[in-house]
């Protein structure tokens, strides 16, 4: 004899984590908050070109 | 005559008329956001000088040529030049360049904190060389997208438009790249701890 089933439909079956909270994701408040935390950090990073570099540009320019 | 009130194209007009006040104004105005954003993708500050004056030759010969036509969007422009430079110079040397530790005129470094301890100066130390390193360590095209916005100040639409990819794509990138920096900080906090 053969014994037939049927398979149980789960898709819309609430799977034990689905109401938990996700904590890998980040919300777009955390990442702004984060980003203003580190603005003065990534200021601090900002660097000038030598005043040669800039000596030469110009000179550069004067020459034509 | 006073510049620093005029506006980005104003000053090409006055440079393009012959004055030379008005590239020297351009120059000072947007030379940091240039430079860091150069220096921070190519990690050496004598390349990213020679990208930088490289950069402003064809500016200079773009504008003296007549052929500028990029109304009102001085940075951007200047800033899609140096970028094309840039992708130039790792096409020739088809390799990622190396973290060169040589940053003896790290302007950062050559500042005198005297009203901070050796420790909180050990530590800041420490920050700004863990940030750098971990900005150095996101994918290019994240680390693309931070330096255009953060350092150069771009909108996300002239962002998109000089990486040729669409605004969603742009802010996404951003996001990643906060995201991974944020993970990266965590980590080494933890270490630290730990």
């Amino acid at each position: 004899m053969t014994k037939t089933s049927t398979s149980q439909n789960n898709v819309n079956s609430p799977t034990p984590n689905m109401f938990q909270p996700r904590t890998d994701i980040e919300s777009d408040a955390e990442i702004d908050l984060f980003y203003d935390q580190i603005k003065g950090k990534l200021d601090r990073l900002a660097k000038d070109p030598k005043d040669e570099t800039i000596s030469k540009i110009l000179a550069y320019s004067r020459s034509l | 005559m006073n510049l620093q009130s005029y506006n980005d194209q104003d000053l090409v007009k006055v440079y393009i008329t012959g004055d030379e006040n008005g590239l020297q104004e351009l120059l000072r105005r947007h030379k940091s956001k240039i430079y860091t954003s150069i220096y921070l993708l190519v990690k050496d500050q004598y390349l990213a000088e020679d990208i930088f004056q490289d950069a402003f030759i064809k500016v200079i010969n773009t504008l003296r040529s007549g052929r500028y036509n990029e109304e009102g969007k001085f940075l951007p422009w200047v800033m899609r030049i140096a970028h094309n430079l840039v992708i130039d110079y790792f096409r020739k040397e088809k390799r990622t360049p190396i973290i060169t530790s040589a940053d003896g005129m790290d302007v950062f470094n050559m500042l005198q904190f005297y009203d901070e301890s050796a420790e909180d100066k050990m530590l800041r130390d420490q920050t700004h060389k863990d940030l750098k390193a971990m900005i150095h360590l996101l994918p290019d095209e994240q680390k693309e997208v931070l330096l255009m916005r953060h350092y150069a100040d771009l909108s996300f639409k002239e962002i998109a438009d000089l990486t040729d990819v669409s605004i969603n794509t742009a802010l996404g990138r951003m996001r990643y790249a906060l995201s991974n920096l944020r993970k990266m900080l965590k980590t080494k906090e933890m270490t630290y701890k730990g």
